[in-house]
């Protein structure tokens, strides 16, 4: 809920001419409410300490706008706070931070200094000067509770409109713009496709170039239309929720949808087409690190005579870097795939000849995978993944009937989210 | 400028491998066939038909050739693939189908390019295909062409002739009976005989037509465009809806394009 703070300066307010460095370019404020006890430390956006604030009484420190990080006495995050210009904002902070009631004594923290009533609250840092009295009376900025699921719900009708909830109106426009620019993009590679190329006899269609190029555009932009779109959704809850982000480490399980895509060259007129590739993984996460489970689970469907592919795979990988929200892996797994399609369709006019048998196919991808992923939520990450594979045995089946031959050595970029557990 | 370039590339997906293609020739006999279905994956169709009475240089058969156009991972496997599918001409009676047999190992790996299709212009044709261009000149029984995306033209049908096609002009010339229907393209028609049916129906596209003649004619075009009719008893510039009905009206005329201009006009200028 917004509303409104008389900030009065008086018992509650540190000595500000105690502090010789304040300065009076700073232009927003973080407020401590006096129901915490411990102390904090406010970073900035390059990891510098900022300022040290013992709790225990209102604590006001005034700093220029930017992104904040208050960590606890022992260096371990808690919130990320962004500030802007003329804003002040209430620093809440997790409930075993409250000072102790009779009904409800709170959790005492490891590590983290006492602050009693009777101690001074100390603040260091930049200090502006007090406000004028008319200037006094400003809007509170608390994160309101229905924001954590409206933002995301909003953002996902509305690119960006999650972000504007927020308070960061300039972080929406420019997610809104940036997904309609991709779409409108998309949409436009797409339609320049020629819907009739190859029905002409002895007509080479557009050059092989151009095609790669377009193809490999569409599948460039679709992606980023996608991760754009769902990490928009994903960033409107982190800020409305306002915390720092935590990679699981220790998941048992997770759960990725993927979209893989190669450029392929194909029979006749088009000479090339885009192979995408929709599936499931469910990873388990068997010791520290490393990965392994059911992966590249699909159904897909061919054009002529009911074909049917069912694929599903096993991978393993080993996650060699973790560094705040960026996980590096790298590994290799082994795709199958089971095709069925029915035999050519009996003499229309001679229904009582009986149908060919049903023919069967079975095909067998090794590959080996680089995956990168960026953190968006504590649980949820998308990531990039580029990998080389090749069909062994027989052809790979994608949708709508298009094959890759085996033996084709097959570069693919994977856009993926995964869900951890 | 090159490293960075065919980096990304390859980043973005790539498939490496190789082509192959095997020729394909093939003659059935169509004595005792009146109809001949056609049914081929995407694929250009040329069919000429030459004159049954003259059998000396007009056999009863159907002659064709094409290529099979292949994709594989090995110079060996893109021959082998190439030679793997087949056509097929199987007979019922009067009735004969031609259509291919692709394997399902090599589905999505080979391509149809038809050349010319050889027959006796007595025979009814029925020629469907997915993405390809369709043309048949010189055929005096019924033409049916089916095609989801592709030109067609037509010269003779005299029969009768049914034209689908998803996108694509179509162009006729015939003395028969005519249902056109083309979702997205132009139509363009001449009536070369006597006045006969017509009927007309494009989504998007313009129509122009060539009446036989106007003196025993109904006449309905319906369109959003601009309709013009030029014939010597006919002279008209509206929108909208147009109707006319000359003599009996025994043949009737119905053209309708929602977005596009209709143009009537008469072989014989009057």
């Amino acid at each position: 809920m917004a509303g409104a703070l008389l900030l009065a300066p008086g018992a509650d307010e540190p000595d500000r001419s105690a502090d010789a460095s304040v300065e009076a370019q700073a232009s927003g404020r973080l407020v401590f409410p006096p129901d915490y006890r411990g102390s904090v430390v406010v970073e900035d956006e390059a990891g510098r300490s900022v300022a040290e604030v013992a709790l225990g009484q209102r604590i006001a420190v005034d700093l220029p706008p930017g992104r904040y990080l208050v960590r606890d006495a022992e260096g371990e995050a808690i919130e990320t706070i962004e500030l802007e210009s003329d804003q002040v904002r209430s620093v809440e902070l997790p409930s075993d931070w409250r000072e102790p009631t009779a009904e409800a004594p709170a959790r005492p923290r490891e590590g983290v200094a006492s602050s009693s009533s009777s101690e001074p609250a100390v603040a260091t840092g930049r200090l502006g000067p007090a406000p004028p009295e008319a200037e006094q009376e400003v809007e509170l900025v608390r994160r309101r509770r229905w924001t954590r699921w409206g933002a995301p719900l909003l953002s996902a009708i509305i690119p960006g409109s999650g972000q504007a909830i927020n308070g960061q109106p300039g972080r929406g426009l420019a997610v809104f713009t940036g997904t309609v620019g991709l779409v409108l993009g998309t949409v436009a590679v797409a339609a320049a496709r020629d819907p009739a190329e190859g029905a002409t006899a002895g007509d080479p269609g557009r050059s092989g170039a151009q095609e790669v190029v377009r193809l490999t555009g569409l599948a460039g932009l679709s992606a980023a239309v996608g991760l754009l779109y769902l990490g928009q959704i994903l960033d409107a809850h982190a800020q409305a929720v306002g915390r720092p982000i935590t990679p699981m480490r220790g998941h048992a399980l997770s759960l990725e949808v993927s979209r893989f895509a190669t450029v392929g060259f194909s029979p006749g007129e088009p000479a090339y087409d885009l192979y995408p590739d929709w599936s499931l993984a469910i990873m388990g996460q068997v010791v520290p690190r490393v990965t392994v489970g059911l992966s590249d689970a699909s159904i897909k469907l061919g054009s002529a005579r009911g074909t049917v592919t069912v694929q599903a795979g096993a991978r393993a990988a080993y996650r060699f870097f973790e560094r705040r929200r960026v996980w590096l892996s790298a590994g290799g797994g082994c795709l199958l795939q089971g095709t069925r399609a029915n035999g050519p369709a009996p003499l229309a006019d001679d229904p009582e000849t009986a149908a060919a048998e049903v023919d069967r196919a079975f095909s067998v991808v090794p590959y080996a995978h680089f995956d990168a992923r960026l953190f968006l939520l504590d649980r949820w990450s998308l990531g990039l993944v580029p990998r080389v594979s090749v069909p062994l045995s027989s052809a790979r089946r994608f949708g709508g009937g298009r094959a890759l031959p085996r033996y084709a050595t097959t570069f693919e970029l994977g856009a993926v989210m995964g869900v951890y557990f | 400028m090159r490293r960075p370039l065919s980096t990304v590339l390859l980043l973005a997906g790539c498939a490496l491998g190789y082509r192959g293609e095997a020729e394909l020739l093939g003659e059935h006999d169509l004595r005792d066939t009146t109809e001949l279905r056609v049914e081929l994956p995407d694929t250009p169709l040329s069919v000429e038909a030459c004159a049954a009475d003259l059998p000396e240089t007009c056999p009863a058969t159907l002659s064709y050739d094409g290529v099979w156009l292949s994709v594989a991972g090995s110079r060996a496997d893109a021959r082998e693939q190439a030679a793997a599918p087949v056509l097929r001409f199987e007979r019922s009676e009067g009735f004969a189908i031609l259509r291919a047999e692709v394997p399902l190992s090599v589905q999505g790996l080979v391509d149809l390019e038809m050349g010319e299709l050889r027959l006796p212009d007595d025979r009814h044709l029925d020629l469907r295909t997915g993405v390809g261009d369709v043309s048949v000149r010189g055929t005096e029984a019924s033409v049916v062409v089916d095609v989801e995306v592709g030109d067609v033209l037509i010269r003779g049908a005299d029969a009768g002739l049914a034209v689908r096609t998803g996108q694509g002009d179509i162009d006729v010339r015939t003395p028969g009976h005519a249902e056109l229907r083309t979702s997205s393209g132009n139509v363009e028609v001449v009536q070369t005989g006597d006045a006969r049916d017509l009927l007309v129906h494009t989504e998007q596209g313009t129509i122009v037509v060539t009446l036989a003649s106007d003196a025993d004619v109904d006449l309905q075009i319906d369109t959003r465009g601009r309709i013009t009719v030029r014939t010597p008893a006919i002279t008209t510039i509206t929108s909208g809806h147009f109707e006319r009905v000359n003599g009996s009206g025994s043949a009737r005329v119905r053209l309708v394009s929602p977005r596009g201009d209709i143009e009537v006009r008469s072989v014989d200028p009057g």
